[in-house]
């Protein structure tokens, strides 16, 4: 188990294509940190300079105490699943899991041991003298997951080890993972272009486009303070409600447009966010969760009352995501949303999670709540959150 | 309701498709041509085969007396004794017909073919995958280009390094020996290096990213790894290279003048040149033919398929 420290890290190609850009990161002992973007974002660039596959163009890259910048991959003392699983298709699970201790000459004792131990906690020791092509997909993960901790590395690399699985064994792999993961307590760094997947494993997410690391915490800070639009219209499903709007500072409050409606906020506010009140008047990005819109019917007591045409009602069992129409446009914020994001293609619309006992209909007018005090500000330009 | 539907332009089903009956009256022609279009092509491929041995069962004085006939003519295993040497004088001329004119020992050329086809076949397949491995895998200056100059080796026709590698050999003092015999063809084929290389190329990178970081070099990646996942690939290398190596004949005939040194093919090249031309030996020739044929045949049957479906994957048919 150790640290790992990566300072200013960059991976430029030799076409000059800069793939991750002066990437900074503190990862804490037995942490299990997990690195998201859109496709090529960098995030499997990051990871393969960690694990040495890929030359580091500058920076620098510390595992435990010491640099591992230019250290050959097999000194580096991590261990690796790919995803695809990587497994050797004409070795056993045994001999797969065995194989790099068998190339560190570990004694057969040892071996064995750690072989058995694996075997237990992986749920592998029927399978040990069959071939990978004999196991599913799921069996196979679990092996190259085997391969990984027979070695007790320092630091276990994932690289979106869970894509190719069917959503439900994907569902269970999580929790298979992140049980591990906590058993061993050793420090994971993990790739997905899955935010639901960042989002329930990771102590800490850092988010990454064109890149650039856009910002490390943990998930529910990501979710309930982004530090920019990509981070607020990339983390969350259906995603963040972006919008162009004006705010004005009154005596009693501050009135957000929606369209050619407006909200109130309290003075308060203020208070949470003071460099909201140099952007008066000018043109900036408001952001409200659609878990922060209601059905103003079944919220009698809570937030601002605006009006909305329904344009299409996705039942969900358990919620109804509502795609309204407020008389406002969605920014986009460039680049590919996560798969599950499901707010594609209604343009203007505005999304709403009501309840599963909402009245709404399609084509009618109603009125929503919109909590405001989980609204966020963004600079129009820049993209950066407007708070302190 | 019916005209109606007629009336729509709406045909009724029977005179959209020919009836069940029509249709597989024509399936079973088609089926019949195609049976007799294979038979065809059965026929001409193996008629050669029957022929030669039909041929070396016949008594050679009788041939052209029966030489409408598809059966052995005045049949006799003989000319099969001849040739591996165990026959006597009286059986010689029994089924020759006269004194025996040309000879060769079958057994040494059977081993010179065998070492040479053997020593070439591992050398060829060992230094072509190290090759393809590298043109596919390791990064270096001036890679694609120099497997592109590689490549380009396959467009020289063999008949132009003919002459230099035959001086070359000659100044090293290799002339009728099994390194002249075996040298040009030992090390590797531009034809081999680019067969495995693609084959290389499909392997998943991951799988040697996987062992890189499990503690492999590239040499144990390779000899640990990449080989025992190329087994197909090899060994349908390994089989068209013993199947060339044993069909060669210009390179031996003109390195290997010593008959102690001369594959089966160049020696019965040499047979047939022994026969006065008035009465050739035919049968003792197809006999000779045939069981040169024999190793072959046999790979050829137990590795047929592999054959098949590699020269399908490498998209060479």
């Amino acid at each position: 188990m150790a640290t790992v420290e990566l300072e200013e890290l960059t991976k430029v190609y030799p076409g000059g294509v800069t793939a991750v850009n002066a990437m900074s990161l503190s990862i804490s002992d037995g942490e299990f940190v997990v690195f998201v973007g859109p496709s090529g974002c960098g995030k499997s660039t990051a990871l393969r300079m960690v694990a040495g596959l890929e030359e580091i163009s500058s920076g620098t890259l510390r595992i435990g105490d010491a640099e591992m910048t230019k250290v050959h991959p097999r000194d580096r003392d991590i261990a690796m699943v790919f995803q695809n699983y990587a497994l050797y298709p004409h070795l056993t699970v045994r001999k797969n899991i065995a194989y790099p201790l068998k190339l560190a000459k570990v004694g057969k004792s040892e071996m064995d041991r750690r072989l058995e131990r694996t075997a237990e906690v992986l749920h592998l020791t029927e399978f040990l003298d069959r071939k990978p092509a004999a196991l599913s997909g799921g069996q196979r993960q679990r092996v190259a997951m085997g391969r990984a901790i027979v070695r007790e590395p320092a630091v276990f690399l994932m690289d979106e080890p869970l894509s190719n699985l069917d959503a439900k064994l994907r569902v269970y792999m999580r929790s298979e993972i992140s049980r591990i993961q906590q058993d061993l307590g050793v420090t994971t760094i993990y790739v997905t272009h899955d935010q639901v997947e960042a989002m329930t494993m990771g102590d800490r997410v850092a988010v990454l486009n064109g890149g650039v690391l856009q910002q490390v915490d943990k998930p529910s800070v990501l979710y309930r303070r982004p530090a920019n639009m990509f981070v607020a219209g990339f983390v969350g499903s259906p995603a963040m409600n972006l919008f162009e709007s004006t705010i004005t500072v009154g005596d009693a409050g501050v009135y957000v447009e929606m369209g050619d409606q407006q909200v109130e906020l309290p003075l308060s506010f203020l208070d949470d966010c003071p460099a909201l009140r140099a952007h008066q008047g000018e043109r900036l990005v408001c952001g409200i969760r659609p878990d922060d819109v209601y059905d103003a019917a079944l919220a009698p007591d809570l937030g601002q009352r605006i009006a909305a045409n329904v344009q299409l009602l996705e039942e969900l069992g358990s919620e109804i995501v509502a795609h309204l129409d407020i008389g406002v446009q969605r920014v986009e914020i460039g680049g590919p949303t996560a798969d599950t994001d499901d707010s594609e293609g209604l343009g203007s619309a505005f999304l709403g999670r009501f309840a599963q006992q909402s009245d709404a209909r399609v084509g009618e007018r109603m009125e929503v709540a919109v909590d405001v005090s989980a609204m966020h500000f963004f600079d129009k330009a820049t993209g950066e959150v407007i708070r302190s | 309701m019916s005209a109606t539907a007629l009336d729509d332009g709406l045909t009724p089903p029977s005179a959209a498709a020919p009836p069940p009956s029509a249709r597989l009256r024509k399936r079973g022609i088609g089926r019949a041509a195609a049976w007799a279009f294979m038979i065809a092509i059965l026929v001409i491929s193996v008629f050669p085969f029957w022929w030669a041995l039909r041929t070396g069962l016949s008594t050679n004085g009788q041939l052209f007396a029966g030489e409408q006939s598809l059966l052995p003519v005045g049949y006799t295993d003989n000319n099969f004794e001849r040739v591996l040497g165990t026959a006597s004088e009286e059986e010689i001329l029994e089924s020759l017909g006269r004194q025996n004119t040309g000879s060769f020992d079958f057994l040494q050329s059977l081993k010179v073919s065998v070492i040479v086809s053997t020593a070439v076949t591992i050398g060829q397949v060992a230094f072509s995958a190290m090759a393809a491995y590298a043109f596919a895998r390791l990064r270096f200056r001036g890679r694609d280009k120099l497997f592109f100059l590689f490549l380009s080796g396959l467009m020289i026709p063999p008949i132009f390094t003919l002459i230099p590698n035959l001086v070359l050999v000659k100044n090293l003092g290799w002339l009728n020996s099994y390194p002249g015999i075996i040298a040009p063809f030992f090390f590797m084929t531009p034809f081999a290096v680019f067969f495995l290389r693609q084959f290389f190329l499909g392997i998943s990178r991951e799988v040697e990213e996987a062992a890189l970081l499990d503690g492999a070099g590239h040499f144990r990646t390779f000899f640990g790894i990449i080989v025992p996942m190329s087994a197909a690939p090899l060994a349908t290398l390994s089989i068209l290279t013993y199947i060339t190596a044993w069909n060669e004949f210009l390179w031996p005939l003109v390195v290997a003048r010593d008959p102690a040194r001369q594959p089966l093919t160049v020696a019965l090249g040499q047979f047939t040149a022994q026969q006065p031309g008035t009465s050739p030996d035919w049968s003792g020739l197809m006999a000779g033919t045939l069981l040169a044929a024999l190793p072959i045949i046999v790979i050829f049957l137990a590795f047929g398929r592999k054959v098949v479906d590699s020269i399908g994957f490498s998209g060479i048919k």
